[in-house]
């Protein structure tokens, strides 16, 4: 029973980082219509300027993050422009296709930065586990769950009381509504894609902080587990997103905790498997898409 | 007087299929003015050439005298030319006060300012109490008030409404038809594109009748009512009526 409510805890705590990762995958299907491939790869970079600093510089770990944050929304802004911005609306396909291309890019461009494999991550502090009652929890996972739920409280207050989160859920819902009613939508999809950047970077730098190493796979990594979380919550939902997320983390706590690490993966994809087959729509998809159809109607 | 809208020589097309061929026509301040035709008539798409959604291939569009061709929709609706879309769009997850401050982000705003919201109060009163419900569960004919009133949010000088009555009861489409005629007696300027012909005729100042892209006649509304050839397609007072009913 224990070990059952530690791991729980454990993979709701990881599961937050998921979340985050899945939001951000969400966020831009939600607004574009089309899945940007790019979107770990560009945590990846962001990741590794920060490796690359700490490597050669030494600098402060705090400096390390917002020179994280930084280049990851940096990278963010450029795949915008070069996949999403100068491919045509209706050409899903096409930016699809070039935001993978570029996910290539971006690692090619992470690997000359760093040429050898694995590279220590600087970890955010040094402190014992945490002892409460019968259980124990890493510093690092806490952090990670501290950070993710001021992260998606933050941007529920962005989405829900600024002019910009307006702007954002209108388009979501129709974007060319929303150009008639005079938003930018090409201004709104650049904010968009610098915003899930931040929360993008703040997942990665916590992931690998926790890892406390870095390899040009965390793109690789960061993208199955975003999608997977995305895929189990339902594409475009920004609650299913974070529900995806924490459960992906449980499953993934109990299987390796009474599986063994080898079946960890392997859980959560038959997890995804019976979520698709039960509700092809994600957990949380079907509703949102019905609602939509409803909307539809209307009009 | 100078128009406050004036369009000339418009060409527009699709896919090299020309939906508007050589149009021009002018909007003076205060007026309703109505264009009128069939089904692919390229009615909608002189509107939306004017605010900048479709990209025209020809022609001239001046609002205030100052060419807004090739602005981008956002910048156009900032000079204030909003457009109420065809089918209403309204934003079915957002709240209706979302949505009418979706409205107000055309004009650079977020909040409804004060004197917007009694406005609103008089005017829709239908959806006055409904503003915290999401605007996916209101009926066709208060998503159309609300199409409406969210246009207005951006406190436009000129409005351009697509088909505001299609698929109304009958009633409502004289509720909304009655609303657009206070509009005008608030100063607003609209131009509007309608199929019911009877209605917008009684409502215009002026029309123009629009045949595959072409303007085939135009003139005062009361001249209109008397051309035979109008009367005989649109009308429904002949025997050739059957292609009007949509």
């Amino acid at each position: 029973m224990i070990d059952f409510v530690q791991n729980t805890v454990d993979g709701i705590m990881f599961g937050s980082s998921y979340a985050l990762l899945a939001v951000g995958f969400t966020i831009i299907f939600g607004v574009m219509r089309r899945l940007n491939l790019a979107f770990g790869a560009t945590i990846m970079l962001g990741a590794y300027v920060g490796t690359w600093l700490h490597v050669n510089y030494q600098v402060n770990v705090l400096i390390i993050a917002l020179a994280i944050l930084a280049s990851t929304v940096l990278t963010g802004v450029y795949v915008e422009r070069l996949c999403f911005r100068a491919i045509r609306r209706d050409a899903a396909l096409a930016s699809m296709v070039s935001s993978f291309v570029i996910w290539m890019q971006l690692e090619e461009v992470a690997i000359h930065l760093l040429p050898e494999r694995t590279y220590p991550f600087p970890s955010l502090f040094v402190v014992d586990a945490i002892e409460v009652g019968a259980f124990l929890f890493r510093a690092e996972h806490v952090t990670m769950l501290v950070l993710a739920v001021a992260m998606v409280g933050a941007l529920h207050l962005l989405l829900h009381r600024t002019r910009f989160g307006l702007a954002l859920r209108a388009m979501s819902e129709n974007p060319r509504a929303a150009s008639y009613m005079g938003i930018d939508t090409g201004r709104v999809m650049l904010c968009s894609f610098a915003l899930v950047s931040l929360v993008g970077g703040v997942a990665g730098y916590t992931i690998l902080a926790t890892d406390e190493q870095i390899t040009p796979f965390f793109g690789l990594w960061t993208t199955f587990k975003g999608l997977i979380a995305m895929m189990l919550g339902g594409m475009g939902s920004l609650p299913g997103a974070i529900l995806g997320g924490l459960m992906l983390g449980v499953v993934e706590a109990h299987s390796q905790w009474y599986l063994g690490n080898e079946y960890k993966d392997l859980s959560a994809y038959i997890l995804l498997f019976a979520i698709l087959v039960l509700r092809p729509g994600g957990l949380m998809g079907r509703r949102i898409l019905s609602r939509e159809e409803l909307a539809y109607r209307r009009v | 007087m100078t128009p406050v809208l004036e369009v000339r020589g418009l060409r527009v097309s699709y896919g090299g299929l020309r939906a508007v061929d050589g149009v021009s026509l002018e909007v003076r301040h205060g007026e309703i003015v109505s264009i009128i035709g069939m089904n692919g008539a390229g009615k909608s798409s002189i509107l939306n050439a004017i605010s900048g959604i479709v990209p025209p291939d020809e022609g001239e569009i001046l609002f205030d005298g100052e060419s807004i061709g090739g602005l981008a929709t956002h910048a156009i609706v900032a000079r204030g030319i909003v457009q109420v879309p065809e089918g209403r769009m309204i934003f079915g997850t957002l709240s209706v006060e979302e949505n009418l401050r979706v409205g107000a982000h055309g004009r650079g705003g977020f909040l409804l300012r004060e004197r917007t919201r009694a406005d609103f109060g008089r005017l829709f009163p239908t959806l006055a109490d409904k503003l915290d419900r999401p605007a996916a569960g209101l009926s066709g004919g208060e998503a159309q008030v609300l199409a409406l009133a969210r246009g207005l949010a951006a406190e436009p000088r000129v409005l351009l409404l697509d088909e505001p009555s299609l698929g109304l009861a009958p009633k409502l489409a004289a509720d909304v038809f009655d609303l657009i005629q206070r509009l005008r007696e608030q100063g607003l300027t609209i131009l509007m594109v309608e199929q019911n012909v009877g209605r917008t005729l009684a409502l215009a100042d002026r029309a123009y009748v629009l045949e595959s892209g072409r303007i085939a006649l135009q003139g005062s509304a009361s001249e209109l009512l008397s051309d035979s050839r109008l009367v005989a397609n649109y009308l429904g007072m002949s025997s050739t009526s059957s292609c009007n009913t949509t």
